[in-house]
């Protein structure tokens, strides 16, 4: 093999990779529903040792 | 019936020119579709302003005539744009029995041709029968690169074909002079047994 064949050769660049198919996108997360039922729920106090532990 | 396409991702390689002559060349073998489907139009030009008349010999123009020229003529060839994005030589690609693909002997030409064979294959996905060959063009008999450049592409991986077209001032006069190399009597000899012998190799392969 020529010197010059041999520049030829490895001049070559790669094939490209076949294109594989876009994946779809990925489903942003939803809306935080809130159910009526928690909107009416009673408020619950903290426990005073939650905050001002012993 | 033969439908053959010549095509390239890379511009100045020859494609109008062997598109011509060989539509030329089966046009003595039967009635001839020339479909050029190149945006710039340089076949669909040469026919106006040269007002040719090649017996057997039609020029068309844009993709839309492919389909019907099947039907209506015995033998179609379809000159491609050098396309990047390979779209509109991807449906030439899918509706033709053989591609091929014009290499000059030079370093640019050898690296488009990967690109080519990962088109190819794409194009093989819709119309698996496809055949594809590359075909040395302007290649020049007593220049070291061009035997170098032959001896490399022959070792890519779509096939080389045996015949190597010549760099030759035939096929330019012919075009200028509004003939195929077939009618340019003894100037067009050597260039009219290339053609025939690209030809013969891919009608029977």
């Amino acid at each position: 093999m020529s010197k010059m064949e041999e520049k030829l050769k490895a001049s070559i660049k790669p094939r490209q990779p076949a294109r594989t198919k876009p994946q779809p996108k990925r489903s942003s997360p939803g809306k935080v529903v809130v159910n009526d039922a928690d909107l009416n729920a009673p408020d619950i106090p903290l426990h005073p040792r939650r905050i001002w532990p012993d | 019936m033969a439908s053959i396409a010549l095509a390239n991702l890379k511009g100045g390689c020859g494609k109008s020119t062997l598109a011509l002559n060989i539509a030329a060349g089966l046009a003595q073998r039967g009635k001839v579709a020339l479909i050029d489907v190149d945006p710039q139009g340089a076949l669909a030009h040469w026919a106006d302003w040269a007002a040719t008349d090649i017996s057997n010999l039609r020029v068309l123009s844009g993709l839309g005539k492919l389909h019907d020229a099947k039907t209506s003529f015995d033998h179609v060839v379809v000159d491609c744009p050098p396309s990047v994005d390979w779209n509109l030589t991807g449906k030439v690609l899918e509706a033709v029995e053989m591609v091929l693909l014009p290499v000059i002997p030079s370093p640019l030409d050898l690296w488009a041709t990967s690109d080519a064979a990962s088109a190819i294959d794409k194009a093989r996905r819709s119309n698996p029968a496809l055949k594809a060959w590359l075909v040395q063009n302007q290649a020049e008999e007593r220049s070291a690169l061009s035997g170098a450049m032959a001896r490399v592409l022959g070792q890519q991986q779509l096939p080389l074909l045996n015949t190597a077209v010549g760099r030759r001032a035939a096929y330019r006069l012919a075009l200028l002079e509004g003939k195929s190399v077939y009618q340019m009597g003894a100037r067009g000899r050597i260039a009219v047994s290339e053609i025939e012998s690209i030809l013969k190799e891919v009608l029977v392969k």
